[in-house]
Formats: structure tokens, C-alpha cells, sequence
């Protein structure tokens, strides 16, 4: 245990320093927008309000100063202000606090949709190689993978929305019926990548010396491909977990503006409609926190399960 | 003579040249065996010549907007074999000129990563010691990070452009080609031989792109195929948010995008681009996957 | 027929094949094998002989496509060909045990020493009771000479060294002192220095528990030290079978000659090593005569129409070759 303990000290300090670098490039994307100031203000702001500004954004001072006040900003929660036509003068970071628990959901959802067909999908398709079950797995999993998420939304929306009318289109209508397709969208989506790795992985681990060794012991070929085939195939998919939030999180911006779902990814698409610089920054800066925190627990999780790993 | 024999005649001279040649006839041999490869590659030939021949194509201009309101939102007909989208613009026409952008977009955005993970790679993998570091401690961190929003916020913050979309994907994609090219030039660097071309007095140059870019080759092809695909959806993706290409432009994520609030009335204007859009895709994926069960199978533990 | 003790196990006419598209591969084609109680035989060949298959075939692990297609398998009185699968697994790991060639790819990574011997001890002991399968755990691991057992128990397998890692493969085999324990070149890839310390304990721990040992090597090194009798195989046939010294005071086949020549000895002068000529034979091709043939210096025109017989040249020493005709010698009937 005591090298678990260590390992997770190790890789927490090493998210520090990532943590920060995302912050710098944050700060930095103002000056891609041309005039960083313009970008910060409201808009048809008179000269007095942009020099309020510059001042108050420290943009008389050095680079390295506006970051410090930057971050320091940051650090009490101060991500600044919103510019955009509907949430004009409302702090950045509460705006992003309200819709935050939505995404969560979101995504909690359609992790567990992803992971609950993909993985019994892929140790089904693994013990059956090559048969016609196996190769219409693979089948579906390419298109599945080739579908961009929008497409796929776009599609169950027809299906169940028009064409069934089972389901609201918005989101906004609250409770399981509206979050059920962009989760299914999600979930769907990214099970053809979990059902892939979790197949190969699997296959992987049935031709190892010690799965024979295991036979050669009398132990019932349902404990050996359950307890012992799976726990060691389902490592490197957990290792993917990292990725696929990297993946989700993405995804999710897209699928909630798809279905109108008011989380993150929505408000930070109506922000760049809005031009709503201040707003776009701080809803990138939490994504981008999110996925190196989620990239974190999924190395915690898998050194845990793992202790080869918490040697590295 | 089968098409099979005529390929091996020509493939046998170029198997024995050795080098760069040598591997580009592997990948010709065992890539036309593949199922996969096959119909992968030849669903991107039909896709590309659709988008190259667009211009000269006896199809209505994919941008022109008809006030008429008769015009609008018309079914699929002998006439228009999409039908209308709500500026009564033929979706046909649209779907077509769309393809060369999502390719154009695709392909230069790729060719950019390229080029740029190749030369970081080759420069970490060659050098080593402190640049190594810093350069490998900087794809690690752009690995890590998910290329779509990497992307997005770019494309947020530099203006909706195509152009800018280009600029954004190839900034977020090169990572994967550099750790590529760093692992290969890392690993030969080890080998003897190359100290002994060294001892020889070769030129560095040399060295690196004899003995490196040879085995490099076939995990490329793989990636670069894999990355337009990707490309390709980020692409789509951005322009459904609004941040890709830009009206009158036609793309499909955009006409995905413009498509969803007509779904029930006119439910062709939405599908046809994503049926479009999902081919091609499709077609890239497969020659991807088909080359990489073909030429190294190890490799399926690279991001997938 | 040695005199006085039992038959552990009985091969007769095994025959394994591998049933493909491209054809079909004979790995054993027609063994005779009998091992009796306390004793160890070993199986000497070229990879790909079937040295392995043998042992696969015993204990009904042949991997697919392959199969047994003939031949009768007795362990102690029991056809094991005709068992079903459930019965086989009652016998595996329990009274008959194998131990693989590499011993860092043969336990399982995720579970600790502890949970994987516990593991074998209750399924075929019956054994729940957490404080009497410690017990058994310790035991057996102070059988294989494993010093400060209780930590090794909490430890992973890549927190061993290979010499350890092999003990605990030996443990695990001889948890539930099987009759019979089959090792497949069970120190190749050890360290020289650590493999005659695992070939002692080998030797010694299945003594103890009173196991039969068949025994897989192409070093002839190893048989010597661990031995009683040995079996040499070709191309999927046992051609010589012998007590140990008898084998290597005077080996009657070509091949075992070969072998024998071809193994440096200490002190011996040599400026080159001896090589038998040729490779093995494609084993998809069915050949009617011996298989050796193409690769002997004496062979003669019936080698290669006629398969040699297993005819009894010595008392307990057995050759299939055509150097010793049938007629005046006792044959075994195949």
C-alpha cells in the first residue's frame, strides 16, 4: 500500500505543473483575438471603460504581471466578466459553477452507458474470434467510431424524436426523458472505442503462458476467463479512461448543443456566438482542468488495480 | 494477365532496391490482400475525385441563394437528387463542393501536423539529452490533451475561418506524429550500424533519413490516414458550432448544423452531408485500420 | 517390465494432430510411453519434436486446432481420453501437475503468490478455512526451500527473482502431491547458476511428496542429473528409450548417438562441434518410413519404405530402428 500512497504523491505534483501551463496557454489565447482588450470588453464600450479595463486587467503592465494577476484572479474565483448580450456583467466563474453539474451529469451517464455495453461486448466478441457475432462487433464498432458525435445525435434525434416521438428534442424539459439521448449519443459513441480495446485486450490475455498454467491447475474455465482473463484485459481499458474523457469532454460540447442540454459545452458554444471572450476563456480553462483531473484519477484508479504500475 | 500478377512483377524490382522503395512495396503487397484496405482506399478515390472534379461537374452552383420561397425546402426529385435546403440551394451540388472542403481541410491540415511532429520528432529522437527532454515533456502535453478542444478554443479565439481551422487542427494534432518519428529515431539511434555509418563520415542528414524515415514509413501511412479522419470530424464539428467554415462556404457541419431545425419537414438536408460525411470517414478509418492489422499488428496499443 | 511397482502412467499409440486448411501436422505420431511409481523420466529432443505435446496430450490441453486423434492415455487405471471435461479438471493440478518453461510469463500478474496457491489448494482440497490454507500455503513453500514464506505469500510475482518465481511454480504443482508432475524445461530459462539449486529442490521435493516425474528437456545435462530413464524423440516419435546410464553408455540409435556426439565434454579437445546433417522434416507431409532417414549415416532402403517397430534390444532398453532387426529379440507388440 505504502507504494500506492507514494505514487499517487508523484503524480499529483506532476498534474501541478501541467495544471499551470494549461493556465498559461489560457491567458495567452487572448492575444490571438487581435486586440486583447477588445476582446475583454463589452461591447460598444466607450474609450474610458477600455482604459478601466486595461487597468484592471493590469494590460499597462508586463506580460508576466497580467498573468500574475491572472492568476491570482483565478485563484479566488475571479475568472472575469461576461461580455455576451444575455449574461452581460455576470461573473464568469458563477455562470460556469451553475451549468457545471449538468456536464457532469452528462458525461457520468454516458461513461456508464459506454462502459456497460463496451466492455461485455468486447469480451463477447473476444471469446467468439472470427465468427459471424464477432465480425458484426467489429462492424458495428467501425461505424460507430466514424460517426462524429453531432451526426449521431442528429440521428437518434430523428429516430426517437420525430419519427417515434418518445422523447422531448430540448433538453431544458428536465428529468430522465431529456437526458437520456444526449447520454445515449455520448455513451454509444464511445462504446465502440471501449468495445475495441476491451476485444483486443482480451484476446491478448487469453493467449498468455499463465492463462495454460491456470488450465493446467483444474481451475473451471469460467473462473479463468472471469476472474483472472478479465482483471488482467480490463487493465490497459482503464488506462483508456483517461483518454476518453479527454474524449467526452469534447464530445459533450458538441452533443449538448445538439440537444439544447445546459451544461458547459452549451454555454461555451453561445458564448462564441456571442463573442463572449471572457466567457469562452473560462469555459476552457475548466475543460481543460477537467480533463488533466480526470486523466489523474484514471492513473490513480489503474495503479490501484495494477501494482505493477506503481513502480513507474 | 490478373491485376494480382501485375502487381508482384512490378512490386519484385522494387523490393530489391532496398530502403524507402523496398517498404512502399510491402505495404502495396500486403495492403491489397486486405479487405479493408481495399475498400477503404477505394472509397477515398471515389471520394476525392468527387471533390477534385466538383468545379467541372454538370452541377447547379452550390451557393446560390434563391429568394423564391417555392424553391425552398423541396424534396429530393429528379431534379435536385437532394432536394433544397431552406435558401433553396441544391444539396447535391452542396454535399459535392462540401466533400472538397472537408478533404482540402483534411488533407492540408494533416500534411501540416506532419511536417510539423516530423521535424520535432526527428529533432528530439537525433539530438537527445536536454532537447529531447523539452521537446518530448511538450508532446506529451499536447497528447494528453484532447485535440478537439485544443481545436475549438483556437478556432474560438482566432476567428471563424477556414484557414484558421487548417491552422487549429494541425496545432492540435502533430503530437501523435512526433512521438511516432521520436520512438523510431530514438530506437535507431541505438543501433550499431548507424555509429558505424558515423565512423564512416556519413552526413547526419544522411543517417536520419536513410535508416529512420524507411521505418517510419508504414506507421505514417497508418496515422495519417487515421488523422484525416479525424480531421475531417473535427472539422465537421467546428463548423456545426459555428466556428469552422463560414457561410456561403458549403460544408457539411455546417448543413448539419442548419439542418437540425428542419428535421421533421425537410429531413434531407441534414442527412445526405452526414451519410456523405460518415463515408468518407468511414473510408479513411478503414484504410488506416486495414494497413495497421496488416503491416504491425503490435501496434493496435497506440491510442486506440 | 520393471518388477514390483505400478504404472502411474500409460501411453499407448497417441497420435496428436493439428487439422488446418493448409493440412494437417502430425506432432505425435504413435507414442509408447510407461511411467511407474517414483520415478522420473525424461524426454529428450529438437524443439518442435512434440516434447511439449506429449504433455499437453496427458493432460487433454492441446491447443486448437489440434486433437488427440488415437491412442490410449491411462493414468493409473483411468482412460483419460475418455473422461469428460469436468472429471480432466478434477485430475488437473491435482493428481497430475504441470510446470511451464518460463516462469515470469506463467503466473498470473494481478494476483499475489498467497491468493494464486490458495487458490489451487481449496479448489481441489476443499479447504475454506482462511487459517488452514495459510497452513498448506507455508507448507508447501517451505518445500521448495523458499525462506521467510509469509511475506512471499503477500508478494506479486514481479516482485520475485526467476529462481524464486520457478520455486513457486513447483509449489503450486506439488501443492496437492499430485502422482504424477510433469516439468517442461523447467531451468532453460533460468540462470545457469540458479539451475542446478531449482534441479535439486526438483528432485528432492518430488521425492518428498512421493510424485512420478516426467521430465522435458533437449539438455542432456539436466537428464543426467535428474533421470532414471529417459526417452528420446524425433519428429513427433520416441526412437530410443532407456535407464539413463544405459542410455549413455551405449545408445543404440543414430540419432541418440548424434546428440550424444554432439555434446561437448569436459576436457574433451575439439576444434569444431559435432552437427547431425540436415533439419527436422516438415511433419505435414505423412512419411511411411522413419523419419530419421534423410539425416542418418546408416541409412539403409527400408528406412525409408518401412516404419521401424519398438523392439526390446536390451532388457528395459528400447529402439525403434532398422540397425535391429526383428527376429530373436523381445518385441513389443504395438
Amino acid at each position: 500500500m505504502a507504494d500506492l500512497v507514494s505514487y499517487v504523491i508523484r503524480k499529483i505534483l506532476l498534474a501541478i505543473p501541467v495544471v499551470i501551463l494549461a493556465t498559461l496557454i489560457v491567458f495567452l489565447m487572448v492575444y490571438l483575438t487581435g486586440d486583447p482588450i477588445v476582446a475583454l470588453a463589452p461591447p460598444h464600450a466607450g474609450p474610458e471603460k477600455l482604459q478601466e479595463l486595461r487597468v484592471k486587467y493590469g494590460f499597462d503592465q508586463p506580460v508576466y504581471v497580467q498573468y500574475g494577476i491572472f492568476l491570482w484572479d483565478m485563484i479566488h474565483g475571479d475568472l472575469g466578466i461576461s461580455v455576451g448580450r444575455a449574461t452581460l456583467n455576470l461573473q464568469v466563474g458563477s455562470l460556469i459553477l451553475q451549468k457545471l453539474p449538468r456536464t457532469l451529469e452528462l458525461m457520468a451517464i454516458g461513461l456508464s452507458i459506454s462502459y456497460s455495453i463496451g466492455i461485455p461486448l468486447g469480451i463477447f466478441s473476444a471469446l467468439r474470434q472470427n465468427s459471424i457475432s464477432d465480425r458484426s462487433v467489429m462492424v458495428f464498432t467501425l461505424v460507430a467510431y466514424a460517426m462524429p458525435s453531432f451526426w449521431l445525435g442528429i440521428l437518434f434525434m430523428m429516430l426517437f424524436v420525430v419519427k417515434l416521438g418518445w422523447l422531448p428534442a430540448e433538453g431544458t424539459v428536465g428529468g430522465f426523458a431529456s437526458i437520456i439521448l444526449p447520454a445515449m449519443t455520448l455513451g454509444v459513441g464511445n462504446a465502440a472505442l471501449t468495445t475495441r480495446m476491451m476485444r483486443s485486450s482480451m484476446l491478448e490475455v487469453i493467449r498468455q503462458d499463465y492463462i495454460t498454467q491456470l488450465r493446467s491447475r483444474g481451475l473451471p474455465e469460467r473462473e479463468i476467463i472471469f476472474k483472472h482473463a478479465l482483471k488482467n484485459a480490463i487493465l490497459p481499458v482503464i488506462t483508456v479512461i483517461g483518454l476518453d474523457i479527454g474524449w467526452f469532454v469534447g464530445g459533450a460540447v458538441v452533443v449538448e448543443t445538439v440537444f439544447s442540454w445546459p451544461g458547459i459545452g452549451m454555454l461555451m458554444t453561445r458564448a462564441i456566438a456571442n463573442s463572449d471572450f471572457p466567457l469562452v476563456r473560462g469555459c476552457v480553462l475548466i475543460l481543460a482542468v477537467f480533463v488533466i483531473l480526470g486523466n489523474l484519477m484514471a492513473d490513480i484508479f489503474y495503479a490501484y488495480v495494477d501494482p505493477r504500475v506503481r513502480l513507474g | 494477365m490478373s491485376f494480382r500478377r501485375m502487381l508482384n512483377n512490378k512490386l519484385v524490382t522494387w523490393k530489391m532496391s532496398g530502403g524507402v522503395k523496398q517498404t512502399l512495396a510491402d505495404i502495396l503487397d500486403r495492403g491489397t490482400r486486405n479487405l479493408m484496405v481495399v475498400i477503404g482506399f477505394t472509397i477515398i478515390i471515389f471520394m476525392v475525385a468527387l471533390a477534385l472534379l466538383a468545379p467541372v461537374l454538370p452541377i447547379v452552383n452550390p451557393t446560390q441563394l434563391n429568394s423564391d420561397q417555392a424553391t425552398h425546402n423541396l424534396p429530393p426529385s429528379l431534379h435536385e437528387f437532394f432536394g433544397t435546403d431552406e435558401q433553396g440551394r441544391d444539396v447535391f451540388s452542396r454535399v459535392i463542393w462540401g466533400a472538397r472542403v472537408s478533404l482540402s481541410v483534411g488533407t492540408i491540415a494533416i500534411l501540416f501536423s506532419m511536417t510539423i511532429g516530423v521535424v520535432l520528432g526527428l529533432t528530439a529522437g537525433y539530438f537527445g539529452g536536454k532537447v529531447d527532454y523539452l521537446i518530448a515533456g511538450t508532446i506529451d502535453l499536447f497528447w494528453t490533451f484532447p485535440a478537439f478542444l485544443l481545436a475549438l478554443a483556437l478556432a474560438a479565439a482566432l476567428g471563424a475561418s477556414l484557414t484558421n481551422v487548417i491552422l487549429a487542427i494541425s496545432i492540435s494534432y502533430w503530437a501523435g506524429f512526433a512521438r511516432l518519428i521520436r520512438g523510431q529515431a530514438l530506437t535507431v539511434r541505438e543501433r550499431l550500424y548507424v555509429e558505424a555509418s558515423r565512423a564512416l563520415g556519413a552526413k547526419n542528414r544522411r543517417i536520419m533519413f536513410t535508416h529512420i524515415l524507411p521505418n517510419c514509413l508504414a506507421p505514417l501511412i497508418v496515422w495519417a490516414s487515421i488523422g484525416v479522419a479525424d480531421a475531417i470530424t473535427i472539422e465537421s464539428s467546428l463548423s456545426f458550432l459555428g466556428v469552422g467554415t463560414q457561410p456561403p462556404t458549403p460544408s457539411w457541419g455546417y448543413m448539419l448544423q442548419r439542418g437540425i431545425n428542419y428535421l421533421e419537414e425537410a429531413p434531407w438536408i441534414a442527412t445526405f452531408p452526414g451519410v456523405a460525411m460518415l463515408f468518407t470517414i468511414l473510408g479513411f478509418n478503414l484504410l488506416g485500420d486495414g494497413l495497421r492489422d496488416v503491416l504491425d499488428p503490435r501496434m493496435k496499443g497506440l491510442r486506440r | 517390465m520393471m518388477l514390483g511397482k505400478m504404472p502411474v502412467l500409460e501411453i499407448k499409440g497417441l497420435r496428436t494432430q493439428f487439422i488446418m486448411h493448409e493440412g494437417t501436422v502430425t506432432a505425435l505420431d504413435g507414442i509408447d510411453l510407461t511411467i511407474y511409481e517414483n520415478e522420473s523420466v525424461g524426454i529428450v529432443g529438437e524443439t518442435g519434436c512434440g516434447k511439449s505435446m506429449t504433455a499437453y496430450s496427458v493432460l487433454r490441453l492441446v491447443p486448437r486446432p489440434g486433437r488427440i486423434t488415437a491412442g490410449s492415455i491411462r493414468f493409473k487405471g483411468v482412460e483419460l481420453t475418455k473422461l469428460s471435461d469436468e472429471e480432466m479438471r478434477g485430475i488437473r493440478g491435482s493428481k497430475i501437475s504441470m510446470i511451464f518453461q518460463d516462469p515470469s510469463t506463467s503466473l498470473d500478474p494481478v494476483f499475489t503468490i498467497g491468493q494464486q496457491l490458495g487458490e489451487v489448494i481449496s479448489l481441489h482440497q476443499n479447504i475454506y478455512d482462511e487459517a488452514v490454507l495459510q497452513q498448506k500455503e507455508l507448507q508447501i513453500l517451505r518445500l521448495v526451500r523458499i525462506a521467510a514464506p509469509e511475506s512471499v505469500l503477500r508478494q506479486y510475482p514481479h516482485e520475485l527473482s526467476g529462481g524464486m518465481k520457478q520455486r513457486v511454480m513447483i509449489a503450486l504443482a506439488l501443492s496437492c502431491s499430485p502422482s504424477l508432475l510433469i516439468a517442461d524445461e523447467p531451468t532453460t530459462a533460468l540462470d545457469v547458476t540458479i539451475q542446478a539449486q531449482v534441479l535439486n529442490l526438483l528432485k528432492d521435493a518430488v521425492r518428498k511428496t512421493g510424485s512420478s516425474m516426467m521430465l522435458i528437456t533437449h539438455n542432456l545435462g539436466v537428464v543426467a542429473e535428474t533421470c532414471n530413464r529417459v526417452c528420446i524423440m524425433y519428429a513427433g516419435r520416441i526412437v530410443e528409450e532407456a535407464e539413463t546410464f544405459a542410455l549413455f553408455g551405449e545408445p543404440m540409435h543414430p540419432y541418440t548417438r548424434g546428440l550424444l556426439t554432439a555434446f561437448p565434454k569436459l576436457g574433451e579437445q575439439k576444434d569444431e562441434l559435432a552437427v547431425i546433417r540436415g533439419t527436422v522434416p516438415n511433419l505435414m507431409k505423412p512419411f511411411p518410413g522413419c523419419s530419421f532417414v534423410d539425416r542418418c549415416d546408416f541409412a539403409m532402403e527400408q528406412c525409408k519404405k518401412i516404419r521401424p517397430r519398438r523392439l526390446e534390444v536390451a532388457p528395459g532398453h528400447f529402439v525403434s530402428c532398422h540397425l535391429y532387426p526383428v527376429g530373436g529379440e523381445k518385441s513389443d507388440a504395438r
